[in-house]
């Protein structure tokens, strides 16, 4: 009696527990993350991420700051590749990450038929795969982004076939943000880049087509065949774009985690990134300008030999902006061979050992080699988490100016306004952005009157706008796209160059899939290369220094 | 009274008679008695003797016609000196036959009981005397002691020696019955015979080997149709152990089992049969007592490796460990058996003596570091040149140490003083790890059930100062016998275990052990003990470099634990209805909740201003079980054995991670202390329910063919709804070869088995459908994303299949054992995170797909070479082959990557084998009628390159051995044992990056020069006429001792003494024409020449093929002499048992190689997961460990 008791009472409980099947369904819905999503929290990831990925590309420590020679390597051994220009495989991941988030976006904006959203996936779609296609070449593009759709292996697109798409999707985009409803809108809060305001884009838009159908100035006939007028684009476009700095597509890093701050700051570099230093040719040319921007981004040298000095003595010294810093006057022996300077770069190309050992003259000390007191660090402001001069300026009114001069000089653009009208414009817009106008005793008449400065006085009136927009550019991406394409300014390469003396001209593809379907495609896009004597025999073409199609048949950059 | 001759027949009262203890006849008779006998009869003495002296007496009755009454007592009296004072006087004497103590008459002079008065039922009828002799079947051999018992009566006698017995009967109908252990009884018909030999069978019950199955069910080994590995108690703690796991090492066949990082506690790596999931981490599932509990390959947090969770058992409490090797063993389990199943008997009271007993063990063990890898002691820091100190650095490619350079150093005072090297930097930080064990158990054995109470705990002491491992116990198993047929059991193992700092192996620069890695040897070690600067305490570190912790500050205030509570539980109810249909339900439950927790102090050089996380993770999973079963035998040709079950699977698990990168107040470590927007916040929780039912039928005919058949369904929540329920099934044969044809008397058992399964498997929850992940904010915006991994609502449930055959042979008399096993298991159709190119949105995607197969053979051997009467030796040999190919993968997509770093690409292609190993290889002249044919192609700096064409990708080796063997020997003579297990893995290379580093870092002495050549001869001609030797290696060397040149011109003439060094090869140009020429780069005119530290790195680190090394080693992984205490003296201490042991483990280790990096450690920690094949700066000194061990049973 006892005992069935429990056996009925057992089955009893068992039976309930089974049959009881919940919904199997239910059960697997995923209570942590969502489905949907309003496209304004992709909108903030997309933006956010293109700015760092962009300003990354071109910051102090990449392989484009140095082959820009705005900053050498110093002891580090990243100097192969920033200084020596041994680059190797380049990675895409987190562009197409961006695209298929941007392409997201875009699939929301259609779902919710917002205009406002389309245009400005399609503004970042073109971005994106517009600072692709500038470093790499031909690329995946229009059977890229489908792996729904079992898509796993696009051809890579001709590139300027990405270029049309580019300036096509840019047009609609800013057609879409001149005809915006009362229902396209954006979250003024996750709009980072222009807090909501549709006329901010459109003008984004627009610099973009300026700077894209500038890109194919030397493929005019090419371009046109394919149908594309690159100066009507530009012209279209410069109608309306950025007036002002106030334009700029830029955005601020936020400094409170390791992801939303600036790469040299605390959170991102512990070890303080003291190795990167300034480069000779860039320091000596703002010096010799005695352009105030030298001061917002670099700090005297620690150690300065003088030769009026007897014994080392503590010097306070003040920059044009007022900060002040101690600086030991060193002795320097007549005829030493050491930079006087207050303000020292890094040669270009040393090898690292030479490197370490730069204007140290007779000095025995062994220092921290990365800290080296005789050569100039970066300005303090690149150690910060977040500082108002280090900005993620994607697009800035400065190079819509020098974009302006180079079509007014050339001519046949047919914009208004003189070439030295918007050349002078766009280094004031550079000036301001650094606030560089209120160094002490600057006057910009002065400034610009200088031969080395002024372009009526310039013998190439065209090196001397990409001379300005490459110190404008300063830590960013487009000057080594300009100097591609005029091949100014007319950069050297130092000693311990890996393949010659020459800067290279692309990106080498990341590492390929070795799927055969895939190398089908790759292999394609890697024999439309054309290797330069700079690649050494037998290595793949997919090399730093073959041309891509942009710089097949141009003289340019060598 | 008197008794005749004729009535001296032997009456044997037959009871049960064991012979399982061999007990001498002297052990027996000189067994210590006491008695107080108080008016008692010699029946009711002799009685009160049995039980005392575990004795049975054996006589006639009638023997016994005393009826007197005796009162005495005797203490602690030889058991011989007893029987003779109460025997004597009855004239009888007395004979042990094993236990059995067989009462007869003296035989007086003149046989005059042969006329004195006969009992009267002996009158009835004339006695008759039958003899004969007992043998065996099987072999002819004469069977001593044999009992032989006249049907209906107690009348008896047994065999002698001989195996002869004589018996007298009456009459012609008598029967006689002939039993003897091991053998089956046998009625015999007497007749007239009066010579009677009888052939005993053999009972197939001696073979009996009883093996824990699926479902807990315990079977006779001979009707398997499939292999299952068990290992035994004694087996898993001859050494002790914190995790179990390394217990099992090289102990069965099939079975891999790497610890991959060396510490103490650290995670270990199971793989049986093969690595054949592409995808999960391939670690079996782990049954406890019926309870599945969780375990996982992925342990780490903040860098470091917190520990298998299995490690939460007490290796004291395990009983028996049974591998259930593949899907035909483990097809009741489903979904999560298809990595094979490791089954864990813990030990119950029952089976003990009756009443308590305890038992108590306790061991004491030293850790010590036994082996560094060899580091050169000449040059300190720097990389500038042999003659510039740059403590900065990490690399020691700087000034000659001990050679009487002076500089100023990092806590000189600015002063410059002699450079001396200081050898012993690992010697004196290291130190020896200790750790304690002790545990105490109590059972109990009833009537009415029985229990055992255990209670453990272990401390561990690490090598890496102020790290530690703790273990508490607390296990209950009980049984309680409600009724005769109803059986209730309740099992509760409670543990708590946990570490305050557990060594960093992530190798970042919070890693001590790097950080002394790639510190100068000018530095030494101990002045860095002191870790704050002065004043500056709980704020700023001391350190002699920028680029590096300090190991101490690491050590002491950067901890990384962990808190494990845990607990797992069963209630179980057994009915048997009747004695073939029984009834079980249960409810168990594996409970855990975890607190990880990681510190990082201010000016830690990765988290300046410290930071805090923690880690809370919560896992349940519940299991509940209902199992009907039915068995019959069918007239002793046919048995039948029938189970159906029904199971409930539900999991949940809870995870709430936060993490603050900057503390307001340094070391107040809560995240409320986190600097404002510094604080990430995540949490996650996951369900999932599965239901399953299955049934068993094992079919066994003439008890020598045994036919099993499976079939499982179940129903899980993580597949899409049409493809939810999945079926497999699973059949297995087992023939007993000995018992249908008639084999050689030497072999004993010979049988084949074979089996074929299916084992289905779901997919991890939320596995569906895409959805969006929140990435860390951006100030006050939420952002929002999805990642790179595409999901698939169209998955279907995976199905692994496997076959496999084995044969099962013993030999003389069980003294040697043969198994053999070979088997082939297909992975279809499973579900793959396949890599993708990222260009198509997404880099990785979930697909059902391919085809991966692992074969292999394993070979369990058995053996008793000497089994003596004071030696024994026991030999135990496991021999493992697999080899895992991927046959197919899905449609266009032709190879799977598993892991790629620093150049070595970790992946295999269709047709390929699991571990291959590929890099990009140097770029060489290819033009063969140039005379540079072969000679690598450097960059106009003059360094060696990679071919980075995709197409020109080179295999360099495959992670796999090529196979494992594992023998354990046990020696015993007379108290002693010595036990010794020695794992051989043979073949396999991997890819090392501690070398790499190390050489980088200029800290191996192979960093001193390159290869060596003649000063008197030009160095070019020397590569010509022997390029075989230069070709892409660093040719020079530290300084002119070394073999550098004195090619420096110019400025660094002064500074570069004779380190000048370079790569060989050409570098290329175009001609006018665009035809490339070639330009010497061989130590001539036109070589770029480079420092040591750069030529050395180019020609290493860009090729992994240069830091792969064999993984064939020999390991002595346990050794063990163990001192039981005689039998005597446990008895004077009133002990059941006691032994002492000596134990070590690890403690020689044999590298083909040669090089001092423990190719078990060939695994890298890669954030979520361990990587095979490279290893990853993992560079804990070798250790081995010696202790004692000290066993007492009350």
């Amino acid at each position: 009696m006892k005992i069935s008791k429990v056996i009925y009472s057992l089955a009893a409980v068992m039976g309930f527990l089974l049959m009881s099947c919940e919904d199997l369904s239910e059960v697997n819905q995923n209570p942590n993350s969502p489905e949907e999503v309003s496209a304004n929290y992709i909108m903030s990831y997309v933006l956010t991420h293109s700015a760092k990925a962009y300003y990354a590309l071109g910051a102090e420590g990449s392989d484009l700051s140095g082959a820009m020679q705005y900053i050498q390597m110093g002891t580090n051994e990243g100097a192969m590749k920033v200084n020596q220009y041994g680059w190797s495989a380049a990675s895409w991941s987190e562009y197409y990450n961006i695209l298929k988030n941007n392409d997201l976006m875009y699939q929301a904006a259609v779902r919710d038929n917002n205009r406002f959203f389309q245009a400005i996936a399609l503004t970042m779609k073109s971005f994106v795969f517009g600072l692709m296609t500038d470093l790499f070449g031909d690329i995946p593009y229009s059977e890229a982004l489908q792996a729904a759709s079992e898509q796993y292996y696009p051809k890579y697109d001709s590139q300027l076939d990405v270029y049309k798409g580019i300036l096509t999707d840019l047009k609609t985009a800013s057609t879409l943000l001149g005809s915006l409803g009362t229902a396209d809108v954006v979250s003024a809060g996750s709009d980072v880049l222009y807090g909501g305001k549709a006329a901010n884009w459109k003008k984004f838009a627009n610099a973009l087509r300026m700077r894209y159908a500038l890109r194919l100035s030397a493929k005019k006939a090419e371009a046109a065949a394919a149908g594309i007028d690159i100066t009507a684009e530009f012209k279209d476009a410069a109608s309306a774009t950025f007036a002002a700095n106030a334009d700029d597509a830029s955005m601020a890093f936020i400094g409170t985690t390791k992801d939303n701050s600036a790469a040299g700051g605390l959170l991102n570099a512990s070890n303080p990134l003291y190795y990167i230093k300034p480069s000779k040719p860039f320091v000596d040319k703002l010096t010799a300008l005695g352009d105030p921007r030298r001061d917002r981004w670099f700090q005297p040298v620690l150690n300065k030999w003088d030769a009026k000095t007897a014994t080392a003595t503590d010097k306070s010294v003040t920059n044009a902006f007022g900060e002040t810093f101690t600086v030991k006057y060193m002795p320097a022996k007549p005829g030493a061979n050491v930079d006087t300077s207050l303000y020292v770069g890094l040669p270009v190309g040393l090898a690292i050992v030479d490197a370490t050992g730069y204007n140290k003259g007779d000095d025995g000390t062994a220092y921290n080699p990365e800290r080296s007191p005789y050569i100039s660090f970066l300005h303090s402001r690149y150690r910060t988490n977040t500082e108002t001069y280090v900005k993620m300026n994607l697009i800035t009114y400065a190079e819509v100016e020098f974009m302006l001069a180079e079509a007014a000089l050339d001519g046949s653009w047919g914009v208004s306004g003189t070439a030295e009208d918007h050349y002078k414009s766009a280094i004031k817009a550079s000036l301001d952005k650094y606030n560089a106008q209120v160094a002490s005793g600057f006057s910009f008449d002065r400034y610009y009157a200088q031969n080395a400065v002024s372009l009526a006085s310039a013998s190439n009136k065209l090196e001397r706008i990409s001379e300005q927009k490459w110190i404008a550019g300063w830590l960013s991406v487009e000057p080594w796209f300009n100097w591609r394409r005029t091949g100014f300014p007319a950069l050297k390469t130092g000693p311990a160059a890996q393949f010659g003396a020459a800067i290279p001209v692309r990106f080498v593809y990341p590492i390929a899939n070795a799927d055969i379907k895939y190398l089908v495609n790759y292999n394609a896009a890697v024999d439309k290369l054309e290797p330069s004597g700079f690649v050494p025999t037998g290595q793949s073409k997919d090399h730093q220094y073959s041309k891509m199609w942009l710089l097949k048949g141009t003289s340019a950059p060598w | 009274m008197r008794l005749s001759f004729v009535q001296l027949c032997i009456a044997v009262s037959i009871a049960t008679v064991s012979i399982a203890g061999k007990v001498g006849a002297q052990d027996l008779l000189s067994r210590r008695i006491s008695l107080s006998v108080q008016n008692q009869s010699v029946v009711q003495i002799l009685s009160t003797i049995e039980k005392q002296a575990q004795v049975r007496f054996t006589y006639r009755p009638e023997l016994i016609t005393e009826t007197r009454k005796y009162s005495f007592e005797v203490t602690e009296e030889k058991l011989a000196k007893v029987l003779d004072e109460i025997l004597d006087p009855m004239r009888l004497k007395y004979k042990v036959m094993g236990k059995q103590i067989v009462l007869t008459p003296v035989k007086s002079n003149g046989d005059s009981s042969m006329n004195g008065e006969m009992l009267p039922e002996l009158r009835e009828a004339p006695l008759r005397t039958v003899t004969g002799k007992v043998t065996s079947s099987k072999d002819g051999a004469p069977l001593p002691g044999v009992n032989i018992l006249i049907k209906g009566t107690q009348t008896g006698t047994s065999t002698d020696v001989a195996g002869n017995f004589s018996i007298d009967v009456t009459g012609q109908g008598a029967v006689l019955i002939f039993s003897y252990i091991g053998f089956n009884s046998q009625s015999v018909e007497v007749g007239s015979q009066s010579v009677l030999n009888v052939s005993l069978q053999e009972s197939v019950e001696t073979l009996k080997e009883a093996v824990v199955t699926a479902m807990g069910i315990t079977r006779d080994k001979r009707s398997l149709g499939y292999s299952v590995g068990n290992v035994q108690a004694e087996a898993l703690t001859q050494t002790p152990q914190n995790n179990v796991l390394n217990a099992l090492s090289g102990k069965v066949a099939g079975v891999q089992i790497s610890q991959m990082d060396g510490t103490a506690g650290s995670t270990v790596n199971v793989i049986i049969r093969g690595a054949n999931s592409l995808n999960n981490d391939n670690q079996p599932l782990f049954v406890i007592d019926g309870v599945p509990v969780a375990n996982k390959l992925d342990n780490s947090f903040a860098g470091a490796d917190m520990g298998n969770a299995i490690s939460d058992i007490n290796p004291n409490d395990i009983a028996n460990i049974s591998v259930l090797k593949g899907p035909s063993a483990a097809a009741l389990y489903g979904s999560r058996a298809g990595n094979g199943v490791i089954l864990i008997t813990t030990k119950s009271g029952r089976g003990g003596k009756k009443g308590l007993g305890v038992s108590l063990n306790t061991a004491m063990v030293l850790e010590v570091p036994l082996r560094y890898v060899p580091v050169q002691n000449k040059f300190g820091s720097g990389k500038s040149g042999a003659h510039i100190l740059e403590e900065q650095e990490n690399e020691s490619w700087g000034p000659r140490l001990d050679a009487g350079e002076q500089w100023v150093q990092w806590n000189s005072n600015g002063q410059k003083v002699p450079l001396v090297s200081h050898p012993n930097r690992f010697k004196d930080f290291f130190q020896t790890g200790t750790t304690n064990t002790n545990n105490v158990s109590v059972n109990g054995n009833y009537d009415k059930g029985n229990f055992r109470l255990s209670v453990g705990n272990m401390k561990n002491k690490g090598i890496v100062p102020n790290t530690d491992l703790s273990r508490l116990t607390l296990a209950l198993n009980t049984t309680y016998n409600i009724t005769d047929k109803l059986r209730a059991q309740a099992n509760f193992n409670v543990s708590e275990s946990g570490s305050d700092n557990r060594p960093l192996i992530d190798a970042s620069r919070n890693s001590p052990v790097r950080s002394i890695y790639e510190m100068g040897a000018q530095v030494n070690i101990l002045d860095l003990k002191d870790y704050w600067m002065p004043g500056q305490e709980g704020m700023q570190q001391r350190v002699y470099k920028t680029k590096q912790n300090n190991p101490y500050f690491i050590a002491y205030e950067n901890p990384t634990g962990f808190k494990r509570n845990r607990t797992v539980s069963k209630l179980q109810l057994d009915y048997d209805i009747t004695s073939e249909f029984s009834l079980m339900g249960r409810f168990s439950r594996d409970a855990y909740e975890e607190k990880l927790e990681a510190k990082k102090a201010y000016s830690n050089y990765e988290a300046v201003k410290g930071g805090y996380e923690v880690e809370m993770n919560d896992r349940k999973e519940t299991n509940l079980d209902f199992i009907a079963s039915w068995k019959k035998n069918f007239n002793e040709t046919w048995s039948l054995n029938i189970l159906a079950g029904a199971n409930r699977l539900e999991q949940r698990s809870n995870f709430i991670n936060n993490a603050t990168t900057e503390l307001v107040s340094p070391g107040l470590y809560t995240i409320a202390n986190g600097a404002p927007g510094t604080i990430t916040y995540n949490s996650q929780w996951t369900h999932k329910l599965l239901y399953g039912v299955y049934s068993s039928a094992s079919i066994g005919f003439k008890n020598y063919a045994f036919l099993d058949l499976t079939a499982r369904n179940d129903w899980s929540s993580t597949l899409p709804k049409n493809n939810r329920s999945y079926f497999y099934p699973s059949a297995s044969l087992s023939l007993i070869l000995s018992d249908v044809f008639t084999l050689p008397s030497w072999i004993s058992l010979a049988k084949f088995r074979a089996g074929s399964a299916q084992v289905g498997n779901d997919v991890a929850p939320y596995s569906l459908r895409q959805t969006y992940l929140a990435d860390t904010d951006w100030g006050p915006t939420k952002r929002m994303y999805q990642n790179d991994i595409l999901k698939n609502n169209n998955l279907k449930p995976e199905i692994s299949s496997a076959n496999e055959i084995g044969l099962d042979l013993k030999f003389l008399k069980n003294r040697l054992g043969v198994e053999g096993t070979y088997y082939v298991r297909n992975n279809k159709n499973q579900v793959l995170t396949i890599g993708i190119p990222i260009e198509s949105g997404s880099s990785s995607k979930l697909i059902n797909a391919g085809l991966v197969q692992s074969r292999g053979f394993e070979l369990g051997i058995n053996a008793t070479p000497v089994e003596g009467r004071n030696f024994n030796w026991d030999v135990n040999v496991s021999f493992t082959r697999n080899r895992t190919r991927i046959k197919r993968l899905a449609e266009g997509i032709t190879y799977f990557s598993f892991n790629s770093y620093s150049g070595a690409e970790v992946r295999t292609y269709v047709g390929g084998d699991v571990g291959d190993i590929y890099q990009q290889p140097m770029l060489k002249v290819t033009d063969q009628s140039s005379p540079y044919y072969g000679y690598p192609i450097l960059t106009s700096g003059g360094l060696y390159q990679t071919d980075t064409d995709i197409n020109h990708i080179q295999k360099i080796g495959n992670y796999n051995h090529d196979f494992l063997m594992g023998v354990q020997q046990t020696f015993r003579y007379k108290n002693f044992s010595l036990f010794a297990n020695i794992d051989w893995r043979q073949g396999g290379s991997f890819y090392s990056n501690t070398m790499m580093f190390l050489g980088n870092n200029g800290q191996l002495e192979e960093s001193l020069s390159g290869v060596p050549h003649d000063r008197n001869t030009p160095i070019d001609q020397q590569i010509k006429a022997n390029p075989e030797a230069f070709l892409g290696k660093w040719v020079g060397g530290r300084n002119a001792e070394y073999g550098g040149f004195d090619a420096w011109t110019g400025t660094k003439k002064d500074t570069r003494v004779q380190d000048a060094s370079f790569n060989v090869g050409v570098r290329t140009a175009k001609d006018a024409e665009g035809k490339t020429t070639y330009i010497e780069n061989l130590g001539g005119a036109n070589t770029v020449w480079l420092d040591p530290f750069n030529a050395y790195r180019y020609s290493t680190r860009p090729f992994p093929s240069e830091n792969m090394y064999s993984a064939t080693y020999v390991k002595l992984r346990e050794v063990a002499v163990t001192y039981h205490l005689a039998k005597g003296l446990t008895d004077k201490l009133k002990l059941q048992n006691a032994s002492v042991s000596i134990v070590g483990n690890n403690l020689f280790e044999w590298t083909a190689a040669g090089v001092s990096i423990d190719p078990e450690r060939a695994f890298r920690q890669d954030g979520s997961a361990w990587m095979q094949g490279v290893e990853y700066y993992n560079v804990m000194p070798w250790t081995g460990s010696v202790g004692l061990k000290l066993n007492v049973d009350f």
